[in-house]
């Protein structure tokens, strides 16, 4: 059996820059704010850092190619910089490089940070992604709207969803996150709409309207790892890594009809890996909050169940009954998510553990979105790629050895 | 290694949507996840009907049609496409 990375290394500093419309700022201006505030809150230098992994997707868009805008932006010393491009859990990607580096006695600090900044193109939506030669013959034009608003009609159809009974669902789900987002000084979106407005918004995907839709946005965010034992020498409230997990389906669901075209295998495989390595063994009464992957609002509702937090067809109940909202059981998307932060790629996966990291040393911003109850377990999903053909990550972190 | 052709098979819908983001030249682009009732699933864009009446489950065959007209090039570019079986038809 695998031991895995329970318990190896630990997350000493972090830091997330706002994330908007920042036309104001360049990347490297974002770099170096997520830096300094994950270095400062570490207690570092950049002279302490051995290796850094950097995130980035979209290098035609402003950030560039390869580890070089990293090492630039903050002047690293001739230390190995690498650059991770996985979809939308490259950020995720950049902190399993750092851990694993770390856990390999490669490297004792490790800067793990992600950076995108996509409204400079001038459009809503994600540039154009390559997919390959052969799909742009036959494929039609799917964009990531029309992909997960296939999954949202066959997750009704399966369930006896009425269209009204499914869109009223998924708008309490962005509600929620609206709710949440608009106490986050960091976030994008800080308005709130009301339920009806989310549910008779433009339509961007049928039947998903615009609040289904989270938007794209400029940030960065970092995180700094150094081994567990190392890591109470700086600070007393070190946040442990437990899991960290990633899977890739072999895509046999987009031709083949052995997928049910709503639940993701590639979040219930590396799921079931991360309460393992973990130690976790009911994900519902053990997993105090969680981040996930909300690109869409019903992206949301099939993690809930992907991850097995609720039931089979069953996340409506508990998005109803408020199980996931910042009072309820397993509060999600408690920094308003991909929802109110948009989804600047490479450092989404990182901002979300930023979060989780904050909730567990209860030092959250605005006191009023910590979670109750002292959490102690936390959870970060990303996925991302073609629906039934996608990259997923799971990573669960603790605040106790 | 026998050829197997899809282009007389019937298919369902799996799963659609009527996508405004997208291009093309007569929004929304329909498009869905097909199954063929003897096996196989395509992604194929859907056409000859209203986003309004299209169903998860409902059937569709299959029809050969323009994907893109590149006039100023030349290039015309063909591709199956799945058109809902009306009632009529069946």
């Amino acid at each position: 059996m695998v031991k895995g990375i329970k318990d190896k290394v630990a997350i000493i500093g972090m830091g997330c820059t706002g994330f908007g419309e920042l036309w104001d700022k360049s990347s490297e201006d974002l770099i170096v704010e997520a830096y300094k505030e994950a270095a400062d809150d570490a207690g570092i230098e950049i002279k302490d850092i051995d290796a850094a992994w950097y995130a980035s997707c979209f290098e035609e868009v402003n950030v560039g190619r390869g580890g070089i805008p990293l090492a630039r932006a903050l002047k690293l010393p001739n230390i190995p910089v690498t650059r991770v491009e996985n979809f939308c859990t490259s950020g995720t990607e950049a902190i399993r490089g750092a851990c694993y580096g770390v856990a390999s006695g490669a490297c004792d600090i490790a800067l793990a940070l992600g950076c995108e900044k996509l409204k400079d193109t001038g459009f809503g939506g994600l540039p154009e992604i390559g997919t390959g030669e052969e799909n742009k013959f036959y494929y039609p034009n799917i964009t990531a709207p029309g992909m997960f608003a296939q999954v949202a009609n066959a997750y009704f159809a399966k369930y006896g969803l009425s269209r009204e009974e499914g869109k009223r669902v998924l708008a309490r789900i962005s509600l929620k996150s609206h709710q949440n987002g608009a106490m986050n000084p960091r976030a994008h979106l800080r308005r709130v709409p009301s339920l009806d407005a989310i549910i008779n918004a433009p339509i961007i995907a049928d039947p998903l309207g615009l609040f289904d839709c989270c938007g794209v946005s400029d940030g960065a965010a970092a995180a700094i790892v150094v081994r567990a034992d190392m890591a109470k020498e700086f600070r007393p409230d070190p946040v442990y890594v437990k899991a960290l997990q990633i899977s890739l389906t072999p895509a046999t669901g987009i031709g083949h009809q052995s997928w049910d075209g709503v639940h993701f295998e590639s979040t219930r495989i590396p799921g079931i890996k991360a309460y393992e390595e973990a130690g976790i063994k009911n994900p519902r009464e053990e997993i105090n909050l969680m981040e996930v992957h909300d690109c869409f609002s019903i992206s949301e509702l099939v993690t809930y169940e992907s991850l097995q937090i609720s039931p089979m067809g069953k996340g409506r109940e508990d998005v109803e009954d408020g199980f996931y909202d910042l009072d309820g059981k397993i509060p999600c998307q408690s920094d308003g998510g991909l929802k109110c932060f948009g989804h600047p790629i490479g450092a989404s996966g990182i901002r979300m553990a930023y979060e989780i990291y904050k909730q567990l040393q209860g030092k959250v911003d605005p006191v009023e979105r910590q979670v109750k109850g002292n959490p102690r377990i936390g959870l970060t999903h990303n996925h991302g790629g073609i629906c039934g053909s996608l990259v997923c990550s799971v990573g669960i972190f603790g605040n106790e050895l | 290694m026998e050829d197997y052709y899809f282009h007389d098979r019937i298919g369902r819908i799996k799963s659609f949507t009527g996508d405004r983001l997208a291009f093309t030249m007569d929004p929304p682009a329909m498009y869905g996840l097909i199954d063929f009732d003897e096996g196989g699933r395509l992604y194929l864009d859907i056409t000859d009907c209203d986003l309004d009446s299209l169903k998860v489950g409902s059937s569709v065959k299959m029809s050969l049609r323009r994907r893109y007209a590149d006039k100023r090039r030349g290039v015309y570019a063909y591709f199956w496409k799945a058109v809902p079986i009306l009632e009529k038809d069946e």
